[in-house]
């Protein structure tokens, strides 16, 4: 008999609001808080949109820590929980912070500024700017070190690197934990803050970005993502509450297929989707928050994967995909799709669609459309798939 | 519960400063021998720290050359191995890939000469122009945190569950992922591998200037950790993977078990010992044998054998496998996975590389090596930003 995870707590910060109601109201008006980049020069760039967090934050340096905290404490406050800090787990979705641009710039200095690295020069030059590239600033882990020692937790803590996936895959793995009993409390979620020159380059560069400026999830228009930034955490715990939401199914698979492409059979996106809803029972599900990238095969294989798995019930689920709003947070996107899921389930809103007008016949879908809809669900899918092929979908239902 | 339990290991390879045959590097170990050298990578004379302990040679030709760098290769090498060896029957849907690694680290060498005619403000003002525009378009795929993982999850047919976990303690976080995915049954087999490197500029540069990584300026100059001199810790670098059964899947092909726990207590520097030491506690089964952190910090190295000498009594065993491999960040987990198992069964336990004068404290430090006839060991790493890992190691 596995133990059941209920959701205590939500948060986020993003785009479009600094805390989870207030991004959730402006995502039900249908709003989106893409925009054309204007804090560093996309002259020439691939694409030169984003979805930029216009809220003061507190560090500079590391905006994935200014993020993830700002999300974590609504969270952590919203849960209400307590329990022995061994009992607490920390699962953070998160990529290796960057130091600046301008620290970047000036390292390379330090390296003689030349076309080839002088280690010479770097080893006394670039001394001054030793703490810029300290573990605390650099490394995968230092959020959810950061997070643990900020909440108290002193069980498992985990951070998963795992692309466009992370953050889903890090509530795969707290409610794992919580199941198996390793803990009874968990902080998961996952951060993105990839709105600088290196990735919108790098992504710009590989051809992933839209080059029309335009996140348009299943859309006939689409021609790639647009990346934003944010951070999404839930408090999950072994105990419920008055919680009304708890987290019945969860999944991760492997395309074991191609480095950036998804299989064209969506294989692994189904199984994935499979295994969630297995691993839930009998659950109905209502609404899907799709991984939804705004990519030209990642949508179709993904629209047909759902429509696979779904089969009969399709009428009766609708699916809409934050990304149209939000951009693309890479680790923190499978974090913000399971709020929106969650707010199907716990309020009955089903958050549309932004940037949705002319849906692709290769994606046909019940889309939701312009504003919200309200309805009663039962149970929402969350998929999140990730470059390299790798897929996690979880199930949130209303408690019973 | 606080562990998933314990799973077995039924296949390993590994690729470390001192070889890549297990056996071949227990016996150095015992040996006493340490990979500590002049900085074979790059010239670090000007740097605070100006040896390593590196990985000799490179890896094998591949076509995956496009897209990840010589670790992730190394990595990518031992985990197909490590599946080969172990003869399990699992795949597909049933294989589940778990890695580990340190986390990104810059390739000056792609943006050395993109940077180069940039003017640098804040505003990234003219950059495309002025050189991003020459990037490779393949350039982001070097900085895909999950690009080994893929790839060698294509290479051996693995489709099942399956993470990246990141940071210095990336091996002890992926082990125990793949222990719960034993566990809940999601895989019937795990494939774990971790790799990373200490040796490159900007992680030497941060060590160095911490404190934390040795200054002495020849190999014969390192005084071992737990030595009243130590000061500071060679970086390092490694590679390797173990295949993780249930055990009663395994069978006779049980090499050793393993249960691994880790956590993060939020220190800019090293976690603190009692951190490493709960996590000791909560594995620990009247083990008499610890595979310390080895930080090579009188206070640090002091405070770990107080906080671990709660936990196992003040006259357990203290090795320090790293005090001859070097500093294995994110790979160490599992290199302990592999060696420790290795000397148990081998009934022989590795001298502490060179430490002459133990400093005074619980625990006893090995300064020689001796036989054993434990069957079980703890191991523990630490890492930056706090982070901690432990081990279990068991053989038949």
């Amino acid at each position: 008999m596995k133990r059941r995870v209920f959701v205590r707590g939500r948060g986020a910060i993003t785009p479009l609001g600094e805390t989870w109601p207030a991004s959730r109201d402006a995502l039900a008006e249908g709003r989106s808080a893409v925009g054309p980049v204007r804090h560093f020069d996309v002259e020439g760039y691939p694409s030169q949109v984003a979805a930029r967090v216009p809220f003061p934050l507190e560090e500079a340096e590391d905006r994935r820590l200014a993020l993830a905290r700002r999300a974590a404490d609504e969270a952590w406050a919203e849960a209400k929980v307590s329990a022995a800090p061994e009992r607490i787990g920390v699962f953070v979705g998160a990529e290796s912070g960057r130091a600046t641009y301008g620290t970047i710039f000036a390292l390379s200095r330090a390296a003689g500024g030349g076309a080839r690295f002088d280690h010479a020069r770097f080893g006394e030059e670039a001394r001054g700017l030793a703490t810029s590239v300290h573990a605390a600033a650099v490394s995968p882990a230092a959020v959810a070190s950061a997070l643990a020692a900020r909440i108290g937790a002193e069980g498992p803590v985990e951070t998963i690197s795992l692309a466009c996936a992370s953050g889903a895959a890090a509530i795969v793995s707290a409610t794992q934990a919580i199941r198996l009993g390793l803990c009874d409390v968990a902080l998961a979620g996952g951060v993105g803050a990839d709105v600088d020159p290196f990735m919108l380059v790098g992504f710009g560069l590989l051809g992933a970005l839209s080059t029309r400026g335009l996140s348009c999830p299943f859309d006939v228009r689409r021609d790639g993502f647009v990346v934003g930034e944010g951070a999404a955490f839930v408090v999950l715990a072994a105990e419920p509450g008055d919680t009304r939401a708890e987290i019945v199914g969860a999944a991760r698979t492997l395309d074991a297929h191609h480095l950036t492409a998804p299989d064209p059979t969506g294989d692994g996106a189904e199984r994935a989707m499979r295994g969630a809803i297995e691993d839930a029972g009998r659950v109905n599900i209502g609404y899907v928050q799709a991984h939804g990238t705004s990519t030209q095969l990642n949508d179709a294989v993904e629209a047909a994967a759902i429509r696979r798995v779904l089969g009969d019930a399709l009428p009766d689920v609708n699916v809409g995909a934050v990304k149209g709003a939000l951009g693309h947070w890479i680790a923190g996107a499978g974090a913000i799709g399971f709020l929106c899921a969650l707010e199907a389930v716990e309020e009955g809103v089903c958050l549309p669609t932004a940037g949705l007008t002319e849906p692709d016949p290769a994606c046909v879908l019940p889309h939701v459309v312009g504003a919200a809809l309200r309805k009663p669900v039962e149970a929402a899918l969350v998929n999140a798939f990730a470059f390299g092929g790798a897929n996690a979908s979880l199930v949130v239902s209303r408690c019973a | 519960m606080t562990h998933a339990g314990r799973m077995a290991v039924t296949g390993f390879a590994l690729r470390t400063p001192l070889g890549d045959d297990a056996g071949a590097v227990l016996r150095r170990l015992l040996a006493g021998e340490r990979a500590a050298a002049p900085n074979a990578h790059f010239d670090a004379s000007t740097y605070t720290c100006r040896l390593a302990a590196t990985i000799p040679g490179a890896p094998r030709p591949t076509k995956h050359r496009k897209f990840v760098k010589r670790m992730g290769l190394f990595g990518m090498e031992v985990g197909a191995e490590a599946l080969a060896r172990s003869g399990t029957p699992a795949n597909g849907a049933r294989l589940g890939l778990f890695c580990g690694y340190g986390g990104l680290r810059a390739h000056w060498d792609d943006l050395m000469p993109v940077l180069e005619k940039q003017a640098g403000d804040e505003r990234a003002t003219g950059a495309w122009t002025q050189g991003f525009s020459l990037l490779h378009p393949f350039w982001m795929l070097f900085h895909l945190s999950n690009n080994a993982h893929a790839l060698l999850s294509i290479d051996v047919g693995g489709k099942g569950d399956g993470t990246t976990t990141a940071g210095s303690n990336a091996g002890a976080q992926a082990l125990r992922a793949a222990i719960v995915a034993l566990a809940v049954g999601s895989v019937d087999a795990a494939l774990v591998f971790a790799y990373d490197s200490l040796v490159e500029p900007e992680t030497l540069l941060s060590l160095g200037m911490s404190g934390a990584a040795t200054n002495a300026p020849t190999p014969a100059a390192v005084v071992a950790p737990y030595d009243e001199r130590a000061a500071g810790i060679v970086p390092g670098e490694a590679a390797a993977a173990v295949v993780l059964e249930r055990p009663d899947d395994a069978g006779d092909r049980a090499i050793s078990f393993v249960s691994a726990a880790a956590t993060a207590d939020g220190a800019v520097d090293f976690p603190l010992p009692r951190t490493s030491a709960s996590l000791a506690a909560a594995l620990s089964a009247g083990d008499t044998i610890v595979d310390g952190a080895a930080l090579a910090s009188p206070a640090r190295d002091a405070a770990e054998r107080a906080a671990l000498a709660d936990v196992l009594g003040p006259s357990a065993t203290l090795l320090a496998l790293t005090a001859s491999t070097g500093q294995l960040g994110g790979a160490t987990a599992v290199v302990q996975a592999i060696l420790l198992g290795e000397a148990l069964r081998a009934g022989a336990l590795p001298p502490i590389a060179g430490l002459e004068r133990p400093s005074e404290g619980p625990l006893r430090p090995l300064v020689r090596a001796e036989e054993t006839r434990a069957r079980s060991a703890l191991a523990l790493s630490a890492g930056m930003p706090g982070l901690a890992g432990v081990l279990r190691v068991e053989v038949p």
